[in-house]
């Protein structure tokens, strides 16, 4: 008997996984790309092609426009913040002998917590009068902002949550590929006459630079995504300045009922996100050591 | 005035649990300019005592001084020591110059001088084509001479090496061992070089430091170290294959072996119980002498080593390779009595002739 597989068995198998793809995945794709030439209402079963008008009437719309400020301040201010915060997490831990399990457990624990029942907790945090942030705000003495309430602030209250939540996550990667670094990479440099900082520099950095670049690209993509915080805390608000490019999307998808634009909008995070991603690659080559 | 070696290692001990010392009050004086092995079976306690003289590994006990001067609280980078790791521990993100470049980098050399150096440096060691690569595209033997070059290239006096040859294949290992040697009178710098492999050690040594369970069991020239092993502990460790070891049995006239007296000299103090020791090329198959049963033989070509049971105890005589041999034959040997070592059976130790003292410095061999 032929132990090889036939061609059918083989798409056979190769379908099994195909067909969720396509269904939730890749179709949805190519309808939201036609959607966003329409001007359908997501109920009616009627609806014109209007051409570019979604991504011309976009382009001009201030809203948009605010929301695209918004989703790069809140990119920039969650992902860097978290991976610097994970890398020197993991620095301090890998430091310790003992308690390390425990502590890496303690700080893991808000990325394994659903984000909606953490940004409803950080929502009462983040309570103006009562709340524990500003309490400790004014014990020392500091200025006491109306977090969620005020548009300069609100923001950073959703980036405050977010960098809290990622960084126990960031840090598990960073302890793993602080591990693989051989103990002897070190002593060289102890021997060779490198300080602290030489050491983080030339030898620690470089050697987590991949573990850095994947945590660069999810963690961004994962910013192009957020959306539980927001609805919870400010649902985009005030005035907008929570809003994200995501949450335009819902607004305009499932509280104005403008498919056209929305998917517009939503086409436009995926090119977004796949410009971000190229760029990361390119830019790796030259930093990132495998 | 009284001249200090550069390193100094005064009754040094370490422990890891603080229970047990992995070296056990250790006395060891290097003078500058010295190739130094030091040769001990794994876990010894020779890389320790390496470890500690770099500043890796912190001292519990003792002093080291280098240049005079006590080190036990200096931290490893203002030892301005240079040292080379088994694994060559090279930084697989940088180029070979990188690599090479790295101390100078970060104390901050200037950019045309550590050009300058580098350059020199891998000339030195045939590695000019291969700077712009990285380790990873490298062979062994061009990794081993990255890590010396990062090692040259600092322009220090102390070199420490741990085992930097046990990576290579045999023959690479023999051509390093020369290249070594070379390099070490080229630069006439301090060398500390650890191996667990004693042709290492007796080829490469001006002086052979033998270490075993943390304690110096012998200091010497490869030659003392060979000739006159200082107990029974370095007799079977150095030589392959080792020297024979043969207890006496002790009877109202004398010793005796395989039922033969043995004449012994008189020693300077009362052995309790006698181990003879000989080595291989000292014994010959002979018509009269030792019984010797031959239970197997190794040709190597240049030489034939016959192993064979005499007296209950196994021996091994090194003979011309013309001789025809046959396993099970039976025969005998003979024993240069110049050459024989007298150790004490109870404690281990070489015991000297009383009529004729032997002193260390008449044996002393000066090298390069």
């Amino acid at each position: 008997m032929d132990k090889k597989a036939n061609i059918w068995q083989l798409l056979f198998f190769v379908a099994i996984p195909l067909v969720p793809l396509l269904v939730f995945w890749i179709i949805p794709l190519f309808v939201s790309v036609w959607l966003s030439f329409t001007n359908w209402d997501y109920i009616s079963p009627d609806y014109e092609y209007v051409g570019l008008s979604n991504y011309l009437n976009m382009l001009a719309d201030e809203a948009f426009l605010q929301a695209l400020g918004n989703t790069l301040l809140f990119a920039v201010g969650t992902v860097i913040p978290t991976i610097i915060l994970g890398f020197i997490f993991a620095v301090m831990l890998s430091r310790l002998r003992r308690n390390v399990t425990f502590l890496q457990g303690l700080m893991f624990a808000p990325w394994i917590t659903p984000m909606i029942g953490m940004s409803i907790v950080w929502s009462w945090m983040f309570d103006p009068r009562v709340g524990p942030v500003n309490q400790m705000l004014g014990f020392f003495g500091l200025p006491e902002p109306h977090w969620l309430t005020d548009s300069n602030f609100a923001i950073w209250a959703v980036i405050i949550v977010t960098v809290w939540k990622n960084t126990g996550w960031a840090m598990l990667f960073f302890s793993d590929a602080l591990t693989k670094i051989p103990q002897s990479l070190f002593e060289v440099a102890d021997i060779e006459g490198a300080g602290r900082w030489a050491k983080i520099r030339h030898i620690l950095i470089p050697l987590v630079s991949p573990t850095t670049l994947f945590l660069f690209i999810i963690l961004t993509l994962d910013a192009l995504q957020a959306f539980d915080q927001i609805n919870v805390l400010t649902q985009g608000g005030p005035s907008g300045s929570t809003r994200t490019l995501l949450y335009l999307y819902y607004e305009l998808a499932f509280e104005q009922f403008n498919m056209g634009a929305a998917t517009a909008v939503a086409v436009l995070i995926l090119v977004i996100s796949a410009i971000l991603s190229f760029i990361s690659m390119k830019i790796s080559k030259k930093y990132v050591y495998y | 005035m009284f001249v200090l070696g550069i390193i100094e290692l005064k009754n040094v001990s370490k422990s890891f649990d603080n229970k047990t010392n992995v070296i056990d009050d250790l006395n060891l004086t290097i003078e500058s300019g010295e190739f130094v092995v030091l040769l001990g079976p794994s876990g010894s306690g020779k890389s320790t005592i390496l470890r500690m003289i770099a500043g890796l590994e912190p001292i519990t006990k003792g002093d080291l001084f280098i240049k005079g001067k006590r080190q036990n609280d200096v931290p490893a980078k203002d030892r301005d020591i240079a040292m080379v790791f088994q694994n060559y521990a090279l930084y697989p993100h940088m180029t070979v110059f990188d690599n090479i470049a790295f101390g100078l980098k970060v104390r901050k050399v200037n950019k045309g001088k550590i050009e300058e150096k580098v350059e020199k440096v891998a000339e030195m060691l045939g590695l000019t084509s291969y700077l712009k690569r990285k380790p990873k595209d490298l062979s062994g033997g061009q990794q081993q001479r990255v890590a010396l070059g990062r090692a040259i290239v600092r322009d220090t006096d102390i070199f420490l090496m741990d085992e930097p040859l046990s990576n290579l294949d045999a023959k690479l290992r023999t051509t390093m061992r020369e290249e070594l040697v070379q390099l070490h009178r080229e630069l006439s710098a301090t060398t500390i070089f650890v191996t667990h492999d004693q042709t290492e050690a007796m080829t490469m040594a001006d002086k052979i430091v033998v270490i075993n369970e943390g304690k110096v069991q012998q200091i010497g020239t490869p030659a003392e170290i060979y000739n006159y092993p200082a107990n029974l502990f370095v007799a079977g460790f150095i030589g392959s294959p080792a020297m024979n070891l043969l207890p006496l049995q002790e009877n109202r006239s004398g010793f005796a072996f395989a039922g033969q007296m043995i004449q012994t000299p008189g020693f300077t103090t009362q052995p309790d119980g006698l181990i003879l020791g000989i080595r291989p090329e000292d014994c010959k198959i002979s018509g009269k002498g030792y019984p010797v049963k031959i239970t197997f033989i190794e040709d190597l070509g240049a030489d034939q080593y016959i192993h064979g049971i005499s007296g209950g105890r196994k021996v091994v005589i090194r003979e011309s390779p013309d001789k025809r041999f046959r396993i099970g034959q039976h025969t005998f040997f003979t024993m240069n009595p110049e050459k024989i070592s007298w150790f004490d059976k109870k404690t281990g130790k070489r015991l000297e002739p009383a009529d004729e003292p032997f002193t260390g410095d008449e044996l002393r061999v000066y090298h390069g």
